[in-house]
């Protein structure tokens, strides 16, 4: 073979490959599209579930995944904010500022039931918080602590430095600067990290399936100690032991609720990003 | 008369690299010194000094004094923030924040003690003023200050500083990025200046230097 046809031939190959990878994710957007489109109907986004999640909607389940996930960013992003104007404001030593980089891309590629473990441990058990919507969102809030660091920092690094140079300049003290300069400054990386951080927090299951969620028995919860019917143990019940069509139907209908959520989200802080990068030229 | 500035056996390395070798001069009150030399010569860095903008760069070393007003700068006891607002920069390229015109000017002046919401109008007329703004956005000073010309931004960051009441002003290359026109306007404002402040302005333009200084002084790359 020649080395004009290898190279063709190796140019089809790997544009297969990314065809491949391509298709992947519009498979996966066309199968739960078109199987959970039939559970849509006009009341599935109001009603409760019924029947075991045979029949009705899943009002109580969208509801628990967004407290979790609020709840989860809430407490999420005061520490990361903290964390990263700390790291990149105050921490001079350059392996200090590296090992807290690498903590928290470790912390990221964590295999999530763990933090499901340790955290129903420390929370649940040693804090008291037990089966309750409070420990997912702590668990959830730790989860998502990275994806919530990295953009911000990535905002920060971004900043032109003579943003801090007039401030410093005019005599503004350092808590000045972060309140005036830097937070104004990096609004939009920081939105964009909180929508990141939301999207990650309502696909999340195995985290919190046993120290949050619950599949029926609760609607929406009254004191601190509820649990939460969420729309992943949702899916993961009726996936796992319904052999009733309609309830893997609603199965379906739950998992396009979801889907769209995560896609929104992470349309959102696309968007946010591209402001972000148009603030930086300026 | 004693000098308003005072730098004596002033060294400075970043990390290995000696940046200043053992400068001293005098820098008389309400007058414009220019430091004048080739690009790396330290002009900069030694500006830098005189507000401390040096002092969160991690290999930053010094040694001999710089005193203003008679006071060691680097003395412990001084306050940094006080001090660089007494001692106010302005920078090569102008850089307004993505704000109104009114808030920019305000930027640092609203952080002052003393300052009271009622009197940020006459301030900003003031100032604008001074640095003959005034008349070209006294009409939209709610717009955008990144919609102003790049001459006019380095105006309002003039401004800017002034509202903070700085006795002292350092200027690095404020022209560099300016049309001749511009130029211009800084250089007849540096001499209206003058009168309440003390310049000290860093340059690449001969002619610049000759045209507006009281003093020069020549700065050569370290060999």
């Amino acid at each position: 073979m020649s080395a004009a046809a290898f190279e063709r031939c190796m140019i089809i190959f790997l544009s297969l490959l990314t065809l491949l990878i391509s298709s992947l994710l519009l498979i996966i957007l066309v199968t739960v599209f078109i199987k959970g489109l039939p559970a849509l109907h006009s009341g599935f986004f109001m009603e409760a579930s019924e029947n075991f999640g045979r029949s009705g909607g899943i009002f109580y389940q969208l509801m628990g995944t967004l407290l979790l996930m609020t709840g989860a960013v809430l407490v999420s992003l005061p520490v990361a904010l903290g964390s990263v104007i700390y790291q990149t404001q105050f921490l001079k030593s350059k392996s200090l500022k590296e090992v807290c980089r690498l903590s928290a891309q470790m912390l990221n590629a964590t295999p999530t039931i763990l933090f499901g473990l340790v955290g129903y441990l420390f929370f649940g058990v040693y804090l008291k918080t037990g089966v309750s919507w409070v420990t997912g969102s702590l668990i959830l809030s730790i989860m998502i602590l990275p994806t919530l660091q990295i953009s911000i920092r990535e905002a920060i690094e971004a900043m032109p430095q003579k943003y801090k140079d007039t401030g410093m300049a005019l005599g503004l003290s350092r808590w000045e600067q972060i309140k005036s300069i830097i937070i104004p400054q990096c609004y939009y990386g920081i939105i964009t990290g909180v929508f990141l951080g939301l999207a990650r927090a309502a696909g999340e299951t195995a985290a919190i399936m046993f120290a949050a969620t619950t599949f029926s028995g609760i609607q929406f919860p009254e004191t601190f100690e509820d649990p939460v019917p969420t729309l992943q143990t949702h899916m993961l019940v009726l996936t796992q032991e319904a052999a009733n069509p309609k309830a893997i139907a609603q199965a379906w209908g739950a998992g396009w609720v979801l889907l769209a959520l995560v896609f929104i989200l992470t349309i959102t802080a696309w968007i946010l990003r591209s402001r972000l990068k148009m603030e930086a030229e300026l | 008369m004693s000098p308003v500035v005072e730098i004596k056996n002033l060294s400075v390395n970043y990390g290995a690299i000696k940046v200043i070798d053992n400068f001293s001069c005098e820098v008389k009150e309400n007058s414009v010194t220019t430091i004048i030399g080739p690009s790396g010569c330290g002009k900069s860095t030694l500006l830098r000094c005189l507000c401390r903008m040096n002092d969160r760069i991690e290999d930053f070393k010094h040694t001999g004094q710089i005193l203003i007003r008679g006071e060691n700068i680097y003395d412990p006891d001084v306050d940094v923030y006080e001090l660089r607002r007494r001692v106010g920069m302005i920078f090569q390229k102008p850089c307004v924040f993505p704000k109104s015109i009114f808030e920019n000017v305000l930027f640092g002046a609203k952080h002052l003690n003393g300052i009271e919401k009622k009197d940020y109008e006459s301030l900003v007329e003031r100032v604008l003023t001074e640095v003959n703004l005034w008349g070209e956005v006294k009409n939209r000073l709610d717009n955008l200050a990144t919609t102003l010309s790049i001459g006019q931004q380095q105006r309002l960051a003039i401004a800017r500083t002034l509202a903070v009441e700085p006795d002292i002003l350092l200027m690095d290359e404020p022209t560099s990025s300016l049309d001749p026109e511009s130029t211009a306007a800084i250089e007849s404002l540096m001499q209206t200046l003058k009168s309440n402040h003390t310049l000290l302005l860093v340059t690449h333009l001969p002619e610049q230097a000759e045209k507006v200084s009281d003093k020069m002084i020549f700065c050569n790359i370290i060999k």
